[in-house]
């Protein structure tokens, strides 16, 4: 088994959305995260994760400079992420495919696998 | 009408409590058993006083799911700074992100044969003591009380008490975790379930101690953790079937096995049309089934020796020759004096009741039956059959100190009359 980060996004228009939507869709879109998400739990497949607010700092180089972030540089903001259990990145593209981030055109889950360092 | 309804309710709770438990300690760890338990008690408790008001729901076995399931966030939002739960679950129900998510689908209605057969793994564990097993199954799977369980084991609501709570203490320090035993362990672990699922049985089977509801519930529910086994392959053995076939055939006759009175009925005095049939049919499926593998089993050999008594038209047409060579082998495997005592029995319908009693002598001298009222019964019967009537009526009043129960002591005051000595 191998660990795989997916992290969500879309665009800042959609996260604005989001947002504001009315609480009666809001209580609709969690019941769509928490059934894809606790069907991984109950297989023993979700290893955690956490959502993100929109905005938030960002620290560039050496001058380390601060802007408002993240959305200065691209278009799309991550929205949060999980860390998911799978045998290959065939599974975990499987089991990323009932994500309700991708009930939005531009939503995306972007998969990496998390590298294990050796001792 | 109220008291049936009653029943009913009786019936759900306990059939309820055994999946709500097995799929909160799956979330919660069995070194929480305890807190589990008391999650359980609340919400049978709210459900016995909302559907007083409401009358019971349309599907009260997701109504129970999600109660308990809320119950269980609000207990995991207050300690889940003080408590570690499941351990791989642990970090996702601390994180509100994932711990409502993770909630719905482990605590919920529908697929919980795998939990409740890992609860049943979890409660034969070897470091536990058979008898505290057996409680625990009881308790945690089959849903009964205390004190049911007591008066199932002839002993008090005390002593059942401290054999669970024994059972969650080792749970919490031997950190005995919620999972199916590895490939290796496995065959030794499944010898212990169906020991412990076989024992329930027969203190079911045997008890005329207990309430006839007790009784039969115990024999319901063996069968039903034996059914249990069936849905994974791993622990699906040719045992596991075996023993199914002989549960089957015993629970059979069952209810043949008292007459009205409550008084023990013989099998050859047994109305054999009044039988379950059914029960009969489906143990020789589980024994043909059983006998696919190689190797052979101790329930194997009693399962055919239950067999051949479920098919014989009458007593005296049983076919006690091929009964004779199934003890034969049985006793090699397990050299039990109880089942020597049995193949006396059998050899003296073979063999003549002479040469019985000249074995039931030869056990007799070992001491080990000197507690046993069957043994005074039968070696009554069998002295009176070979028209020793002195000796005989001695042997069935000292049955008759010995039985434990009314019923018992009934059934051997009749052979003393009908001696006519």
């Amino acid at each position: 088994m191998k660990d795989f980060m997916l992290v969500f996004r879309n665009s800042a228009q959609s996260q604005e959305q989001f947002a504001n939507q009315s609480p009666e869709q809001m209580q609709s879109e969690m019941a769509l995260w928490n059934t894809w998400m606790g069907k991984l739990a109950a297989q023993n497949k979700l290893m955690g994760g956490e959502p993100l607010y929109p905005e938030g700092k960002v620290l560039h180089g050496t001058k380390k400079k601060v802007t408002d972030g993240p959305y200065i540089e691209g278009k799309d903001v991550v929205g949060g992420y999980v860390i998911i259990k799978a045998e290959s990145y065939d599974e975990a593209v499987d089991l990323s495919k009932d994500c309700p981030q991708l009930n939005a055109d531009d939503g995306t889950v972007e998969i990496r696998e998390i590298m294990k360092i050796d001792q | 009408m109220e008291s049936s309804i009653h029943t009913n309710l009786n019936h759900l709770f306990r059939r309820e409590y055994g999946k709500l438990i097995a799929s909160l300690t799956k979330t919660f760890g069995t070194h929480n058993l305890a807190l589990v338990e008391d999650v359980v008690q609340d919400t049978l408790l709210k459900a016995l006083e909302t559907w007083k008001l409401k009358g019971i729901p349309d599907n009260p076995s997701a109504w129970l799911f999600t109660v308990a399931r809320n119950k269980a966030l609000d207990l995991i939002r207050r300690q889940k700074h003080q408590q570690a739960f499941a351990a791989q679950l642990t970090p996702l129900l601390k994180s509100e992100y994932t711990a409502a998510a993770t909630l719905q689908e482990i605590v919920k209605d529908g697929n919980i044969e795998d939990e409740q057969l890992r609860m049943m793994f979890v409660c034969c564990h070897p470091l536990l003591a058979e008898e505290t097993q057996v409680a625990l199954i009881l308790k945690t799977l089959c849903g009964f009380s205390i004190a049911e369980i007591a008066s199932a084991f002839l002993t008090s609501e005390e002593t059942i008490s401290k054999r669970l709570f024994r059972g969650r203490e080792k749970f919490r320090e031997e950190k005995i975790t919620f999972d199916l035993p590895v490939e290796k362990e496995l065959p030794e672990r499944l010898e212990s379930v169906l020991t412990a699922i076989y024992l329930l049985f027969n203190e079911g089977y045997h008890a005329t101690h207990v309430a006839g509801i007790i009784r039969d519930d115990l024999v319901e529910e063996a069968l039903r953790l034996g059914n249990l086994l069936r849905y994974n392959t791993s622990t699906d053995t040719t045992a596991t079937k075996a023993l199914l076939a002989l549960m089957c055939f015993h629970a059979a006759r069952l209810y043949q096995r008292i007459d009205e009175n409550g008084s023990l009925l013989a099998l050859k005095d047994q109305d054999r049309t009044k039988w379950n049939h059914a029960l009969i049919v489906q143990g020789h499926y589980f024994l043909k089934l059983a006998s696919s593998g190689e190797s052979i089993t101790a329930y194997h050999l009693e399962a055919a020796i239950a067999y051949e008594y479920s098919v014989a038209p009458s007593y005296e047409l049983t076919n006690w020759k091929q009964i004779d060579e199934l003890y034969k082998s049985l006793l090699k495997l397990k050299p039990l004096p109880l089942l020597e005592f049995q193949h006396t029995i059998v050899k003296a319908e073979c063999y003549g009741y002479a040469q019985g009693l000249d074995e039931l002598l030869r056990l007799e001298a070992s001491g080990l039956f000197s507690r046993n009222h069957f043994f005074y019964t039968t070696k009554g019967e069998w002295l009176s059959k070979l028209n020793q009537k002195k000796e005989a009526e001695e042997s069935l009043l000292k049955a008759s100190e010995l039985a434990h129960t009314k019923a018992e002591k009934n059934f051997i005051l009749k052979k003393i009359v009908s001696l006519g000595y």
